[in-house]
């Protein structure tokens, strides 16, 4: 009786303490995940859109030159080197890396592992004859198969519960450690993206000044090229080149939106990660509210970048 | 690749010379526009292209010097992941713990229903 007693004491602590768990820290954390993800697949678009853009730009001064000029290999050559480019993607590719680790510790599926050994156990342990065995196992307790089932929800209760403080705990330790990083991480970009072009007072670098002068160097260069061909150009030919002058003006428009609201996406990531620890507590609202907008401008960023990689097709 | 050029904080007027290039640029895409010829065009377009050459190396420069930062950043991600790699294996083992103790249970249930067919 008295074990009985101390059994049903032991459970009704153990699943008290599982409950007072937090499940959806699990989902916050997938969340803030799926938005680093985006966020750095987005950094890594906007690398590969300048960086295509350049191209095209050469291309369109060769194209406008070539009578006078000719062609040579030698005149396309990548903005960035492969060493520049490829640290920026290391340190998005860790980025990403520790958002997924985050989300996979903070997942079901360990809890899941656990619930499937544990009912294991628990029909090992039923399996057990019952004349033979369960005197052995459980002599004070009963011969009834609800102390079996009483000590295999202890055991799984007590699991989520030792899972769950282990992951929070670990989890909130390496979030604190990683906010300089991360922190560092977006200062960079901010200053990679750099100024709107124009903007006073700052000097004209980053990716933003870059891609508009490109793209007034591709409308100066097609002006050219139409000009130079008015007379081999049919009506039609010569108004789809003048048409494909105007559409790229608007590009530029849109190019450069996305790459401000890439440096404010950036920017945002810093302060959802610095909020990124309350994801265990009852109602951590900001954090939620930043997530959900971090994920939001992250899917139209990518809808523009892959608008331009389909006109590339 | 753009040519590295060395851009050394220290000199006066260095700071100055990415604006003072940037605007003698957009005078130039400007002017090209304006241009009343053919010819005038393509005069101007000729310094415009210079002119851009030159932005773009000293852009692609400024990104440069960042480089080395990234590369620090990059080093201190590592040990993160390691970190988190743990925590994970950890937990796995106390699942593994439960694991190897419904195989224990397994084996006894055996071993007592081949007991109990003998002794009894």
């Amino acid at each position: 009786m008295q074990t009985k007693i101390v059994l049903g004491f032991g459970l009704g602590l153990l699943l008290t303490l599982a409950a007072c768990t937090s499940p959806e820290a699990g989902k916050r954390i997938d969340a803030f995940s799926q938005a680093v993800a985006l966020t750095s697949a987005n950094t890594k678009s906007a690398f590969d859109a300048v960086e295509s853009n350049y191209r095209e730009a050469q291309v369109a001064r060769i194209v406008a030159n070539y009578d006078d000029q000719g062609f040579n290999p030698e005149l396309i050559k990548p903005f960035l080197s492969t060493a520049d480019l490829e640290a920026r993607l290391l340190v998005l590719n860790g980025l990403q890396e520790y958002a997924l680790r985050l989300s996979e510790i903070m997942g079901d599926q360990q809890m899941n592992a656990l619930d499937v050994e544990t009912d294991r156990l628990g029909r090992a342990m039923q399996a057990v004859n019952e004349d033979f065995v369960k005197d052995r196992f459980f002599p004070k307790a009963g011969r009834h198969d609800r102390e079996v089932n009483g000590f295999t929800t202890a055991i799984n209760a007590l699991g989520h519960w030792l899972i769950d403080a282990r992951r929070q705990r670990g989890v909130k330790q390496t979030i604190a450690r990683m906010q300089e990083p991360v922190s560092n991480i977006c200062q960079l970009l901010v200053l990679d993206i750099g100024p709107a072009p124009g903007a006073e007072g700052v000097p004209p670098a980053g990716l933003r000044v870059q891609l508009s002068n490109q793209y007034k160097l591709i409308l100066m260069e097609q002006d050219a090229f139409i000009r130079k061909n008015k007379g081999a150009l049919d009506p039609i030919a010569r108004r789809n080149e003048i048409r494909a002058l105007a559409a790229l003006v608007t590009e530029q428009q849109k190019a450069d939106a996305t790459l401000q609201a890439m440096q404010q996406a950036v920017q945002q990531l810093n302060e959802t990660h610095a909020q990124l620890a309350r994801a265990f507590s009852k109602k951590p609202a900001h954090l939620d509210v930043l997530t959900r907008q971090l994920v939001a401008d992250g899917k139209r960023i990518s809808a523009f970048y892959r608008s331009l990689e389909n006109n590339d097709k | 690749m753009n040519e590295p050029m060395s851009a050394p904080d220290d000199q006066a007027g260095w700071q100055e010379l990415p604006s003072a290039l940037q605007d003698l640029y957009n005078q130039l895409i400007a002017a090209y526009w304006a241009a009343a010829t053919d010819e005038a065009r393509d005069k101007v377009r000729a310094r415009a292209e210079a002119i851009s050459d030159l932005l773009s190396k000293i852009n692609a420069a400024a990104l440069s010097k960042r480089t080395g930062q990234y590369k620090q950043i990059q080093a201190s991600l590592a040990p993160m992941a390691k970190e988190l790699g743990e925590l994970k294996d950890e937990i796995d083992h106390l699942i593994r713990n439960v694991k190897v103790a419904a195989q224990v249970a397994n084996a006894i249930a055996k071993v007592a229903e081949a007991a109990a067919k003998v002794l009894t």
